[in-house]
C-alpha cells in the first residue's frame, strides 16, 4: 500500500517510482480537499448526535421492562438491512416531491430541497443517525445494566436528584462506553461511502464526495492507482490520528 | 421520569425506524410510481406485483441473489474453517511467533478493511480473479475479529478433553473439529452470522471486484438500479431493496439472539 502510493501506476504496465509527487499533488487537489473536509464534517455532525442521542434512547429504554426486548430488536433493524437498501429507500424519502416533502407541506412548511448543496450533508447524516441511534443505544444500555441499582436508590435515599445521579454515577461509569461508541461513528462516519455512493454520487460538485468516494473515484474511474493509494495514506493517518485523540479527550476529561 | 413518557419515546422512535421501510413496501406494490400516493391504500386491488414481476424476470436481479448467496455462504463457511483453526493454535500450541501473529490479528482489528481496498484490488486483478466470485470471497473469508473470538472462546475450553482424545490416537485436526468445536458452539454461532450479514452487506469489495452485469452481488445490482439513467424506476428499485435484505432479515429473525451478541462483542472489540 505505502509503496504503491509512490509510484504512478495507471494499472495497465508497470508502476513507475515517483517519490513524493502524489503526496505533493493531493494537498493542492481541491476536489481532495473538498472531500477531506466533508468527510470531516460527516464525523462533526454524526459524532455528538448520534453518541448524545442513543445514550439518551438508553436511558429511556432503561425504565422500560415489559417488551424492552421488542424495542431492541426494532431499534436494530435498520443495520439488519444492507446498507444499500437503506440508502436507495433514503433516496426516494429525499425526492423533491417524496414522502419527507409531503409531510413538511402537510405541517405547513415550504419544501426542501434536500440533495441540494447547501443541504446535502446534514441531509446524509441524518441517514447515518437515523440508522444509527438504535444500535449504538445498546451498546449503551448494555453498560447501563451493569451499574447496580443499589448505588442509585443509596443516592436517591440521599437526596441526590436525576442530574446528580446522572452527573456522579452514570456518567463517570458509562465513560468506557461513551468512548468505545464516539470512535466507532468516528470511524463509521469516515467508512461513509455506500450512502453517497447511492444517494448522490458525490454531487451536486462534488459537494457530498467523501474520502473513500474519492479513492474510489480516482482508482477506478481515472485509473490512477498510485494517487489513489496516496489519498488512502493519508486518509488512515487521519482516522487514526482521530482516535487518538478522542482517547486523550476521554482519558483527561 | 414517568414509565409513559419513556414509553412515548420508545413507541415513537421504532415508529421513525420502521417508516422508511413501510414506505418502500407501499411504493413497490403500485404499478407506476406517482408522486402523490396516499400512505394506506385504499383497496386492495390498488395494489399489484408488477414491479417485483420485473425485477424477477426482466432484470438480473435473481442471478445477483444467486452470487451473493454463493459470495456470503462461500466466504462464512471459509471463515468459520480458517477462524477456527487458526484460532484454535493460537489458543493452545506456543508456536515460535504465535504472539507476534496474535498482535498483528488485534492490529488488524483497528484498520478498516476499505483502506486495503486498492492493495486487495491489485493483488486480485494480478492473479487474474477480478470478475470472479472467488476473488470476492478469498478477501473476505479470514476475518481478525472471527480470529479473536475464536481464539478466546477456545482458550476457555478445558484442554484435558482433546488430549484425551490425542492419546487415544486422535489426530489434531479430529480433535478440534470432533472436540472442541463442539464446545465452542455458541462462538460458532455468533461468527457463522455475524459473517454472513457482514458479508452480504459488502459493497466497495464487489463493486471494484466484480463488472461483468452476470456476476454482481445483489448490493452492487441495487446501486446499478438507482442509478439508471434519466427515468429511475422507483417501484422496482424498492423492490430491489427490499428484497435484497430479506436474507440478512431472515438471518436475524431466526438467530436473533446471536446476532445481538456477536454486534455488542465486535464492537467492544473493535
Amino acid at each position: 500500500m505505502f509503496t504503491i502510493s509512490f509510484t504512478r501506476w495507471p494499472i495497465i504496465g508497470s508502476p513507475t517510482f515517483v517519490g513524493l509527487k502524489n503526496y505533493y499533488r493531493l494537498l493542492h487537489d481541491e476536489i481532495f480537499l473538498k472531500a477531506l473536509k466533508n468527510t470531516l464534517w460527516y464525523a462533526l455532525i454524526t459524532v455528538p448526535s448520534i453518541t448524545s442521542f442513543s445514550f439518551a434512547l438508553a436511558l429511556s429504554l432503561r425504565g422500560i421492562t415489559w417488551g424492552r426486548e421488542f424495542f431492541k430488536a426494532i431499534y436494530v433493524f435498520p443495520m439488519v438491512v444492507t446498507l444499500v437498501s437503506t440508502a436507495a429507500i433514503w433516496k426516494g424519502m429525499y425526492l423533491p416531491f417524496g414522502p419527507l416533502n409531503q409531510l413538511l407541506v402537510n405541517l405547513g412548511f415550504s419544501p426542501v430541497e434536500f440533495l441540494s448543496v447547501g443541504l446535502v450533508i446534514p441531509s446524509l447524516c441524518l441517514v447515518l443517525i437515523w440508522r444509527d441511534i438504535g444500535y449504538y443505544s445498546l451498546f449503551f444500555l448494555a453498560g447501563l445494566e451493569e451499574i447496580p441499582s443499589e448505588i442509585l436508590e443509596a443516592a436517591t435515599v440521599d437526596g441526590a436528584g436525576a442530574f446528580q445521579r446522572f452527573r456522579y454515577i452514570i456518567w463517570p461509569m458509562m465513560k468506557p462506553v461513551t468512548l468505545l461508541v464516539c470512535i466507532l461513528v468516528t470511524i463509521g462516519s469516515f467508512m461513509i461511502f455506500t450512502l453517497v455512493y447511492v444517494i448522490t454520487g458525490g454531487g451536486p460538485a462534488y459537494s457530498s464526495e467523501a474520502l473513500l468516494n474519492y479513492i474510489y473515484d480516482v482508482g477506478w474511474r481515472e485509473f490512477r492507482m498510485g494517487y489513489a493509494a496516496a489519498s488512502a495514506v493519508i486518509y488512515f493517518f487521519i482516522l487514526f490520528g482521530l482516535n487518538m485523540f478522542e482517547r486523550l479527550v476521554f482519558e483527561r476529561g | 421520569m414517568k414509565k409513559g413518557t419513556l414509553y412515548l419515546i420508545a413507541i415513537l422512535w421504532a415508529v421513525i425506524v420502521i417508516l422508511p421501510f413501510l414506505w418502500a413496501l407501499r411504493i413497490s406494490l403500485i404499478p407506476t410510481y406517482t408522486t402523490f400516493v396516499s400512505f394506506f391504500p385504499k383497496s386492495l386491488s390498488e395494489l399489484s406485483l408488477v414491479n417485483y414481476e420485473y425485477l424477477l424476470f426482466k432484470t438480473k436481479f435473481p442471478r445477483w441473489m444467486i452470487n451473493s448467496v454463493l459470495v456470503s455462504g462461500g466466504a462464512t463457511f471459509l471463515n468459520v474453517l480458517a477462524c477456527s483453526m487458526l484460532g484454535y493454535v493460537l489458543a493452545r500450541k506456543r508456536l515460535p511467533g504465535s504472539n507476534v501473529i496474535f498482535t498483528l490479528v488485534l492490529a488488524l482489528l483497528m484498520v478498516p478493511y476499505h483502506i486495503l481496498v486498492i492493495a486487495l484490488y491489485l493483488g486480485l486483478s494480478k492473479v487474474k480473479l477480478t470478475n470472479t466470485l472467488f476473488g470476492v470471497i478469498l478477501p473476505l473469508s479470514a476475518n481478525p475479529f472471527g480470529v479473536f473470538l475464536m481464539r478466546q472462546y477456545i482458550t476457555m475450553i478445558p484442554r484435558e478433553y482433546e488430549e484425551a482424545a490425542l492419546v487415544d490416537g486422535c489426530s489434531r485436526i479430529g480433535a478440534l473439529f470432533k472436540i472442541v468445536l463442539p464446545q465452542a458452539l455458541p462462538a460458532v454461532g455468533i461468527l457463522t452470522v455475524t459473517m454472513f450479514m457482514e458479508t452480504w452487506n459488502n459493497f466497495i469489495l464487489p463493486l471494484v471486484m466484480l463488472t461483468k452485469d452476470s456476476m454482481k452481488t445483489v448490493t452492487v445490482g441495487i446501486a446499478d438500479l438507482a442509478f439508471q439513467t434519466l427515468n429511475t424506476n422507483w417501484g422496482v428499485l424498492m423492490a430491489g431493496s427490499l428484497l435484497g435484505a430479506v436474507p440478512t432479515v431472515l438471518v436475524f429473525v431466526l438467530f436473533n439472539r446471536y446476532f445481538l451478541r456477536g454486534l455488542t462483542l465486535h464492537g467492544g472489540l473493535k
